[in-house]
């Protein structure tokens, strides 16, 4: 039988048909130097053809036989299943006013929340790219994700609808100065509602921007509460 | 007062005191041998921290600015343009190298244009970005000039930008082979280089302010 990606370990076949490529999951990206360290002992030790810096800000470790697979996790001190809906859901971030200079929020500290509270959220329509970023200059690239958040001095925009593959959209902004609870509350009806459009013949399999399209950018606010001039 | 150190790739950090540097992957591939050396060095030098970037990076964030030096001689590998007005990346996907949806060598053509571009001092930032497939992982329709593979070969966009004021890129070309894209490539990158009135104007901006027709007529398209 034909190799296929195995979901439930997060390991996606390569083009050989043969070897695996695992990720780690990063919060936006960011790691401690001895996290580093044991993701080079796992690369060495199970022979991995080459690292990848993916554009999601995770971590691949390419070419691991599939025998390898589980103990390269447990070396990590990861759960493979960390990495659920691989591909379909990520949170992409700038470094925020923790790192950056211009940063006027603390990003990554709304997506660690985000992340607890949201990952994984199964059975969307389609796939939910979120990206947040700390200051106008939008380094997490927020107007082609389904859910974007920028940062400034008086609180988070939120757009939604953006996409950027092949069918690339851009996001529309629907609130603006919002606090984090806020923010938490509008993504919870928001998914909700991608939920549920998962389960309407004439929205499934949509990207949140296609079916705002479709339904109309007011529909979107009323699902989320916000007030519509 | 402390300031980014562009020709050292040297950012500076929130602290106003330390800086972050990135070595160039190009593709975000590197090799676990570059790998050490990275953790080797960030360890040595007691980062604070590590990021993957956007731009398929891996970025040492909390360095000394006395240090910046010598940890590029150990790195032994070459500077990551995360600051400064020139291409700043050129972005690409694991194409049919390694992926299985691969339609087009997006890891071949992103290290030729890599080699070229990467750094090239430009009147204002500038991104490529190459996917092998339609499924465009790499966002080329919010770079200045992206490359998307079909399995006709390769459609080309520019004008594309993802900042404050995003914008979709226009399609230039579609269908076209290896050697035109890189033709095309290096048309937009000499039309922009020549437009010295565009002072840190980004080429979204420029296609807006001349028009899309006197744009191609301007590239020969």
């Amino acid at each position: 039988m034909p190799k296929n990606d195995l979901l439930n370990k997060a390991a996606i076949l390569q083009r050989d048909g043969e070897s695996y490529a695992i990720m780690t999951r990063l919060s936006g990206g960011v790691m401690d130097v001895p996290f580093a360290r044991r993701v080079l002992d796992v690369a060495e030790k199970y022979q991995a053809k080459t690292l990848k810096l993916t554009g999601a800000q995770r971590l691949a470790i390419i070419g691991i036989q599939e025998d390898d697979i589980d103990d390269a996790y447990k070396d990590l001190g990861m759960k493979p299943e960390a990495g659920t809906a691989l591909c379909r859901q990520y949170i992409k971030v700038c470094p925020g006013n923790t790192f950056c200079m211009r940063g006027q929020k603390d990003t990554l500290a709304l997506a660690k929340q985000i992340e607890e509270r949201f990952y994984p959220f199964p059975k969307l329509a389609s796939k939910l790219k979120i990206g947040i970023c700390g200051c106008f200059n939008s380094c997490a690239e927020p107007a082609i994700k389904d859910i974007g958040l920028i940062g400034l001095p008086s609180g988070w925009t939120l757009m939604v609808g953006g996409a950027g593959g092949q069918n690339p959209m851009l996001a529309e902004t629907i609130a603006r100065n919002l606090d984090e609870d806020q923010v938490m509350q509008i993504l919870d009806k928001l998914l909700k509602f991608y939920r549920g459009a998962a389960l309407r013949h004439t929205t499934r399999n949509m990207r949140l921007g296609m079916i705002m399209d479709k339904e109309g950018v007011d529909r979107i606010k009323q699902v989320c509460g916000i007030e519509i001039k | 007062m402390k300031e980014d150190i562009p020709e050292k790739g040297a950012a500076l950090q929130r602290d106003h005191s330390t800086f972050a540097i990135a070595p160039h992957s190009p593709g975000g591939l590197i090799s676990v041998n570059d790998f050490k050396k990275v953790v080797d060095v960030a360890e040595k030098y007691k980062a604070s921290a590590m990021k993957i970037t956007s731009a398929q990076r891996i970025a040492i964030i909390g360095v000394q600015e006395e240090d910046i030096d010598v940890m590029w001689k150990e790195l032994e590998m070459a500077v990551g343009h995360i600051i400064g007005v020139c291409v700043r990346m050129v972005k690409f996907c694991p194409g049919t190298t390694w992926c299985r949806h691969g339609k087009q060598d997006a890891v071949g053509m992103g290290m030729k244009l890599d080699r070229l571009y990467h750094g090239y001092c430009l009147p204002a930032k500038f991104k490529i970005g190459v996917a092998g497939c339609k499924h465009a992982c790499t966002a080329p329709a919010v770079k200045e000039i992206g490359l998307c593979g079909r399995s006709d070969g390769w459609t080309l966009m520019a004008g594309g930008n993802c900042g404050a004021r995003p914008r979709i890129g226009d399609v230039i070309a579609k269908g076209i082979d290896d050697e035109t894209a890189m033709d095309i490539t290096q048309r937009i990158v000499t039309f922009f280089e020549t437009c010295d009135w565009a002072k840190k104007m980004r080429l979204a901006r420029v296609i807006e302010k001349i028009g899309f027709d006197e744009f191609k007529r301007a590239i020969g398209v």
